[in-house]
């Protein structure tokens, strides 16, 4: 791929998640190992049933071995959008930062959740795919793709799940798309739309 | 530095079983703090072993 044309497929994926998560309200903002973030805005959809009973039995199986009388519970719903933080973030209020990935898991638990209930005002991407969400309370999520080449220490940096397509933010700093079957997309410029690569990959 | 330990023994159990990306989504939701506090290697080597077995369908690679 020409670079012109991978900037065009970056400024269409860009454009995309722009769209996907403008004006959008988050309902639940939640953190999960490592203080990676998961937050839910906009419709509510119901999880894929298949996907849904997996979670449930896995669950179920791992609070038996673990001697647990209950298992916890995923979410049955999840956002229209779907964004997953992997990567170093910083979350900030109208006085100032609030916490980081740095902080204790205490302080990134309180900090994320104050995301939930609040509606996405401004979207920016920057270059090397730096992502800012300004929310209403004058919160702002900043998200800072620090994984990077072979040595990272995750396989990813940030991502936003919908409910046809997933974009994900690799550790080469480049946007992939894939469908919901883990197929890669590929754009097809004269009609402005992804469709599934015809391409063999690995 | 627990963070980067603990997100990097994730990552080598992604690699380990070939999970796909969704399969990789649902151990991110399954391993939510509010769930699943105090989760050792172990529990999550066998959550995301149960995944890949119980979501099989969309895997890619199945390495293990």
């Amino acid at each position: 791929m020409t670079r012109a044309a991978a900037d065009r497929v970056n400024e269409f994926a860009a454009a995309e998640i722009r769209n996907a998560l403008l004006g959008k309200r988050c309902w639940g903002a939640f953190m999960s190992f490592a203080c990676t973030i998961g937050m839910d805005l906009g419709r509510k959809v119901p999880r894929d049933p298949q996907a849904m009973a997996a979670l449930d039995r896995s669950l179920a199986k791992l609070a038996k071995k673990r001697g647990r009388r209950r298992a916890a519970r995923a979410s049955r719903f999840v956002g229209e959008s779907h964004v997953i933080v992997w990567c170093s973030w910083r979350i900030e209020g109208r006085h100032g930062p609030i916490a980081s990935a740095d902080s204790d898991e205490k302080t990134c638990e309180q900090a994320i959740a104050r995301l939930t209930g609040k509606t996405v005002q401004h979207v920016d991407i920057q270059p090397g795919w730096n992502l800012r969400l300004a929310m209403t309370s004058g919160l702002v999520l900043n998200v800072f793709p620090d994984h990077v080449g072979e040595s990272a220490s995750f396989d990813g940096n940030w991502e936003l799940w919908r409910p046809d397509q997933a974009f994900l933010i690799g550790t080469d700093l480049t946007c992939r798309v894939i469908d919901r079957e883990n197929r890669p997309m590929e754009l097809r410029p004269e009609q402005g739309r992804w469709r599934v690569s015809e391409k063999v990959t690995t | 530095m627990a963070r980067k330990r603990d997100i990097r023994l994730v990552d080598s159990i992604v690699k380990k079983l070939g999970l796909s990306q969704d399969q990789r989504e649902l151990l991110h939701e399954a391993l939510r703090h509010d769930c699943l506090q105090d989760a050792t290697y172990q529990d999550i080597l066998d959550l995301a072993r149960e995944i890949k077995q119980e979501y099989p369908g969309k895997s890619q690679t199945g390495k293990e």
